[in-house]
């Protein structure tokens, strides 16, 4: 068997490689996407008050670092036993829909953009966005503004824009000022009008990939992704609901608090990552999706004018659920019109600016879930403490997590379609780390990377003898 | 944080333009640039009004002096923002996002830490945008770049100085070393100077 190994993957999140192993006859016949990062953190917060988790835990990732605080302080909400201020949780919303954009136009602008705008076989130096800047200087400049936007919208509310303190066990740590209030609202308009016009030209262009379309990651899943109470799309809160492949409710919407009753995590020897399933159908059968497209393919709608409009046309692209993956990057246009006008909305609500947003309390409870959908799907964090209110024992399943079985299958599928044994080519390769890409996947949620980011790939014989090598970095 | 050598490594780095002198003569070297930059960038004496600078402090405040560019900004923001029409930002690295922001303005000062042989030296040099970007992205670019990026964005790269501190220790922990920390108010008097005489040069 001859083995192809891709080391690290490039444009995302984190560190990983992929492998993918060869018949004799050059066919594929296996491929894994491994997690070569250790995370740790369950294991070296043992010991602190569990009133540092959103400040520790938001430390795991710079992307992620609103979604992992916001999940963290809603574990600690429920240790507490609180209600927090209706206000205190708008505010929460708003923060985490700021973070969910800026991650979106990271995704959407920076990383990816240029595979479809540069080609899938261009050169791997020259496909960034620094040529995208040149090529195409307002996809360009339309990126940067909508991550400025986010970011903007977690600075100027939670006063930092990475790692902010604001997040805290019972609400917010400050109250939102007019000021404040009207300088978002009035970028509001010029965010609007970025993706209005961005969702026609992805539209275009999506014509270009219909081969790609068809063969990443499109395949038969289950979907997960949080709903409100009726049904529409929530980020923050809400209980979680399951679809199949043909858009049938395996589970009409079961508490977050509970996921251990639905969601089992396997191992396996060869990825740190590890392989969460639904449980009923156990191990892998029990794979699912979740992020963008899951949500998409969960709610009955968005809630909001424009993301219901687009969504309905999302709808027309398969008969029930959407299921090819490479629609992930149309999802997070979606998306992203969603945080922006429901940013929109709760700015305008007439309470936003109460000054009650936090609730006090000691621990009331040992054991606490918080669950809240980040940029990449659903996250949840599960802490115990001690007498003491020190984490005794905590659990962790991050977003990217729950793709995993979803994608090992598209590499996979991806691989037996683009790679042939003989040689390494550019554009297989392309589209091999593309197909990870449309997951956005952050593996730095798993751990803190130091490597520089590069690309080792070796084609290797049954014998073991090294065929053909290419190394990007 | 900034490493003298790394940043001119392959670039159109202004060797003339960089100073690593004593506070008086350093002071004077950036008043010097300051009074180039605004007659370059504007074309017209600037005015107290007219002027716009952008302040970027940078570096991880959880690495003792690699915080001394946020650390810097912070205290800048006190004092210049109601004086000056200046506006002050924080942030752990430079990243593609601040190239709208850069573009805004006619100055932009960065501050951040450097590596090097004397803690505490206090370092001002003139940055030019530098042609080579990275492909990889995201967690590290150096300011030439950034500059390089706002420059191909939105056709122009304001007149930009970096002004870096020699750091004595970069491990965890939130305190600067001593050797920064006295070198700290040298800094902001420097700094705040080159400010006053970018937007009120009238009153040099």
């Amino acid at each position: 068997m001859t083995t192809i190994t891709i080391d690290p993957v490039t444009r995302i999140e984190g560190h990983s490689k992929i492998t993918i192993m060869l018949g004799d006859d050059g066919s594929v016949q296996d491929a894994r996407f491994h997690v070569t990062q250790y995370r740790g953190f369950e294991k070296f917060i043992e010991g602190r008050p569990f009133y540092e988790m959103p400040g520790i835990m938001g430390r795991i990732c710079g992307i992620c670092t609103i979604s992992h605080s916001m999940a963290s302080a809603k574990a600690c909400d429920e240790i507490m036993a609180v209600r927090i201020p209706p206000t205190g949780k708008k505010l929460r919303q708003i923060v985490n829909l700021g973070s969910i954009l800026q991650s979106h136009a990271l995704s959407f602008f920076y990383l990816s953009s240029p595979d479809f705008l540069l080609g899938m076989e261009s050169a791997q130096e020259k496909r960034n966005i620094f040529t995208l800047a040149q090529t195409h200087p307002e996809i360009a400049r339309d990126g940067v503004r909508m991550r400025q936007f986010g970011q903007q919208v977690i600075e100027w509310i939670a006063g930092k824009r990475l790692h902010p303190d604001w997040i805290v066990p019972g609400g917010a740590a400050e109250p939102l000022t007019a000021e404040v209030r009207d300088r978002i609202l009035q970028a509001v308009p010029e965010a609007l009008t970025i993706l209005t016009r961005t969702l026609p030209w992805y539209k275009r262009i999506m014509d270009e990939y219909a081969q790609e379309i068809r063969t990443f990651g499109n395949f038969p899943s289950m979907f997960m992704g949080m709903v409100d109470r009726r049904g529409n799309l929530d980020l923050y809160d809400g209980s979680l609901r399951l679809v199949d492949e043909r858009g049938k409710r395996v589970e009409e919407g079961f508490d977050p608090l509970a996921y251990a009753d639905y969601i089992g995590e396997a191992v396996e020897p060869w990825s740190y990552t590890k392989f969460p399933y639904y449980k009923p159908m156990g191990y892998p059968e029990g794979m699912y999706r979740v992020g963008p497209l899951a949500r998409l393919n969960v709610v009955d709608a968005c809630g909001t004018p424009r993301a219901d409009q687009e969504l309905t046309e999302f709808r027309q692209l398969d008969r029930n659920v959407v299921l090819s993956s490479f629609h992930f990057h149309y999802a997070r246009l979606i998306e992203m019109l969603y945080c922006v006008e429901k940013i929109e909305q709760l700015l305008n609500d007439p309470d936003i600016l109460d000054p009650q947003v936090r609730a006090h309390a000691s621990p009331n409870s040992r054991e606490g879930v918080g669950v809240t959908e980040a940029p990449r799907g659903t996250l949840i964090h599960h802490y115990k403490i001690d007498r003491q209110g020190r984490i005794a024992w905590a659990n962790m399943i991050v977003s990217t997590t729950h793709n995993n079985l979803a994608m090992n299958r598209a590499v996979k599928q991806v691989a037996t379609r683009y790679v042939n044994g003989t040689n390494l080519t550019e554009g297989m390769l392309n589209r091999v780390e593309a197909v990870i890409r449309t997951f956005d996947p952050c593996l730095s949620c798993s751990t803190h990377a130091q490597n520089d980011l590069a690309l080792h790939v070796q084609l290797i014989d049954p014998a073991g003898k090294v065929l053909d090598e290419a190394v990007r970095g | 944080m900034a490493n003298s050598e790394d940043f001119c490594r392959g670039r159109a780095c202004p060797t003339q333009g960089e100073a690593s002198l004593a506070p008086t003569e350093n002071l004077e070297y950036c008043s010097h640039l300051a009074q180039g930059a605004s007659g370059e960038t504007t074309g017209r004496a600037a005015s107290c009004s007219g002027t716009q600078v952008l302040v970027i402090g940078y570096g991880n405040p959880l690495r003792r002096d690699d915080g001394l560019g946020q650390r810097a900004a912070y205290q800048l923001s006190d004092v210049l923002t109601t004086e000056y029409p200046v506006e002050v930002m924080f942030t752990h690295q430079l990243t593609y996002d601040l190239a709208e922001s850069v573009s805004r303005v006619q100055h932009v000062i960065l501050i951040d830490a450097a590596v090097g042989d004397t803690p505490g030296a206090i370092t001002c040099r003139e940055v030019l945008p530098q042609g080579d970007q990275p492909h990889t992205l995201l967690h590290h670019m150096e300011a030439g770049a950034l500059l390089a990026s706002t420059l191909v964005l939105y056709g122009t790269a304001p007149h930009t100085t970096l002004w870096t501190v020699v750091g004595e220790s970069f491990e965890f922990g939130e305190a600067l070393s001593p050797a920064v920390e006295q070198a700290l108010p040298e800094l902001m008097a420097q700094i705040a100077a080159y400010i006053q005489a970018l937007c009120c040069p009238q009153a040099e």
